[in-house]
């Protein structure tokens, strides 16, 4: 479904992704870990779009009705609208605009794109109010600013509602257990684990092992240095809570 | 015939066959504007808009047009407001009571306007208009009256290269209330669209002032409103400007009992070459009074906004609480808004302070909106109107609400456009 070669990409033209290689396939769970500063979170902000990250080489491609689309090609937005989903580390406040407004303006965008009829407002309500029940998000969430005055979990609670409404087939999840108490983590992961398709792919990027224990790889990698260095199962992910990331990064040339 | 020998002539005619004391007020009016003619960049109060693209220009006195009908796009929106509401139809500044919607039986006494008294400084310009001005609307709410439903007024601009001038009045008697929205709309094409309105709130009196100006993108429109605010009196007072190449609005606001209250909030929304002009004077005669202004400017392309919030405070009048915000959202290199606080305080014991800011869309806003499927055109337009959200919010009535909702929803997708952004 999705196809990562040799990428390398810069932020204010210092290189943070050098060469990164992933394949990911309809149905598998991915988690990528690795140290502050190894480029984890730029990696989920050029697969959504993000303007100020400047891909330098390498290919990403998204396989869209059977088809390899370029996805460094397609806006942001196109990139959503065909199924790719980014949930924020850091989500973003808009104050002035409801999260139901927020959200009635995402799902339609995403059907007029698909030629299918948009729901009318009284039945999008009902379908909103399903979605928020994932997570255990109060319905007058729905009718507040977006993540405006939201505690850290309640607005990651949020980008999951945000999910379920738009069932994206590659779900980016960047850091989204950071913040989170053990509560909530459960809550929030749950959530996740209710939207799990086989034709759907999920892609998580953390520090900890704690959330792979509520939302389990198939597949862990280590990212170091703009790199993949390492891939397993998910006791790599076991042995670097145990161990640290240094055997790796004292193997590196 | 120039502009200016086809007035004298339409003065001369209109002021002959009128009775004292009308005849005399517009005389002096006349006599006003051969004093002064047409106020320049000089006049501390034009000093922001240039009018000698308007003045120079070869405009006719329009003709009669008390049998035109309304085009039917606004004959609808009469006809659709009024199941909320009392319509009343201006048509090229003349009240219409043919085309007009209104159940009189609820309290709300309605005729055309006559310029019997007026005891307001004028100037040339206004003196001009003043004194060759139409009879528009003039609504009374007599005392103790709360009029349950909102009084919409359409003021329809059907003429083109015409010049037109039109007075006003609204009369809130003692513990009375009203809703008012006001929506000013026109032909495509050129012209002068003037309007004066006398407003005068009496005692514990409440007036909601929803005004829309969002004439053609080649009009001229000139709109002043003075209100007397008496004892316990309040006025909310909105307005929103996104027509015409060149607008300028004024609102005097006369606090003159104890108590009263102004609070005016403004929207304006330039685009291409506008140059949108507001002039605000919060006028504190006596002490424990309060006012508020609250602005907010979306500019794109070359337009320019500006705002000149002038706040007095009279000797004596203590215990003034008085505040002025504007901001701006710039869309474009070229777009300019500017803001000219004033206070002019004479007495001490008062609070009045003011703030501005200049921004542009949030770019992180806009990435979430967009990362969520939402095209950057429609992200920017729900950001837009996110921005003047705080005031939306302050008009009450929910009928009146939504038709300013409706301008605002017509007005945005020019200011975000698919080409623009999405390329």
């Amino acid at each position: 479904m999705l196809k990562i070669e040799n990428l390398r990409c810069e932020i204010d033209e210092k290189e943070v992704l050098k060469g990164l290689n992933l394949t990911i396939n309809a149905g598998e769970v991915h988690a990528i870990m690795g140290p502050n500063g190894s480029g984890k979170s730029t990696l989920s902000k050029v697969l959504a779009g993000h303007p100020d990250y400047k891909v330098t080489s390498g290919t990403v491609k998204f396989e869209i009705n059977f088809e390899d689309r370029d996805l460094l090609s397609m806006s942001p937005d196109e990139r959503a609208r065909e199924g790719v989903f980014l949930a924020f580390q850091y989500p973003v406040e808009v104050p002035g605009v409801s999260n139901i407004t927020f959200l009635r303006a995402a799902f339609n965008s995403v059907c007029r794109h698909q030629g299918v009829a948009e729901m009318s407002e009284e039945k999008f309500r009902t379908f909103l109010d399903e979605r928020a029940a994932l997570v255990d998000l109060n319905p007058s969430f729905l009718e507040r600013a977006v993540n405006e005055g939201f505690s850290g979990g309640e607005k990651k609670r949020n980008e999951i509602v945000q999910m379920a409404v738009l069932s994206p087939r590659l779900a980016i999840l960047d850091e989204t257990d950071s913040g989170l108490d053990i509560d909530s983590l459960k809550v929030v992961a749950g959530g996740v684990n209710k939207l799990k398709r086989k034709e759907n792919a999920i892609l998580m990027i953390t520090h900890y092992q704690r959330l792979l224990d509520y939302i389990e790889p198939d597949f862990v990698h280590v990212l170091h240095n703009g790199k993949i260095v390492e891939s397993g199962d998910k006791s790599l992910a076991t042995r670097l809570e145990r161990e640290g990331y240094d055997w790796i990064v004292q193997a590196q040339p | 015939m120039t502009f200016l020998n086809q007035a004298k002539d339409h003065f001369d005619r209109m002021s002959s066959a009128l009775k004292l004391p009308e005849q005399k007020l517009r005389r002096d009016m006349w006599a006003k504007f051969q004093d002064e003619g047409f106020p320049d960049f000089k006049s501390e109060r034009w000093r922001y808009t240039n009018l000698r693209s308007v003045t120079q220009a070869d405009w006719k006195i329009e003709s009669n047009s008390s049998a035109a009908k309304l085009p039917e796009k606004w004959a609808n929106w009469c006809l659709k407001w009024s199941k909320h509401s009392d319509v009343l139809v201006c048509f090229d500044g003349q009240y219409r009571p043919d085309l007009s919607i209104v159940i009189e039986a609820r309290g709300l006494q309605v005729e055309a306007a006559e310029l019997k008294t007026f005891d307001f400084e004028v100037d040339g310009f206004w003196g001009l208009n003043l004194s060759i001005s139409k009879s528009g609307y003039s609504l009374r709410v007599p005392a103790s009256t709360q009029l349950e439903r909102p009084v919409f007024v359409l003021n329809f601009v059907s003429q083109m290269n015409a010049w037109s001038s039109v007075f006003n009045e609204l009369v809130l008697e003692p513990g009375s209330s009203a809703t008012v929205f006001e929506l000013q709309v026109s032909v495509d094409g050129t012209f002068v669209a003037n309007d004066l309105t006398l407003a005068r709130l009496k005692k514990g009196a409440k007036l909601d002032w929803v005004r829309v100006q969002d004439l053609a993108q080649e009009g001229f429109g000139f709109s002043e409103q003075v209100v007397e605010v008496g004892e316990a009196a309040e006025l909310n007072w909105t307005q929103m400007q996104a027509g015409s190449e060149l607008a300028r609005g004024s609102l005097t606001a006369k606090m003159l009992g104890r108590e009263a209250k102004a609070h005016v909030n403004g929207l304006t929304f330039g685009r291409s070459k506008q140059h949108l002009d507001q002039r605000i004077l919060m006028s504190h005669e006596v002490g424990e009074t309060e006012s508020s202004q609250l602005f907010k400017g979306i500019f794109k392309d070359r337009s320019r906004g500006v705002l000149n919030g002038k706040i007095y405070i009279a000797k004596n009048a203590q215990k003034v609480l008085s505040n002025q915000l504007n901001h701006n959202l710039l869309l474009s290199p070229g777009a300019e808004a500017d803001t000219k606080p004033e206070l002019e305080v004479y007495a001490d014991d008062v609070k009045a302070n003011h703030g501005a800011s200049v921004g542009r869309l949030s770019d992180e806003q806009l990435f979430y909106l967009q990362s969520r499927g939402i095209p950057k055109h429609l992200a920017a337009q729900i950001l837009a109107r996110a921005f003047v959200d705080d005031v939306v919010l302050k008009v009450e009535n929910r009928f009146v609400r939504q038709a300013l909702e409706e301008c605002i929803e017509s007005v945005l997708p020019h200011f975000a456009t698919e080409m623009e952004l999405d390329s």
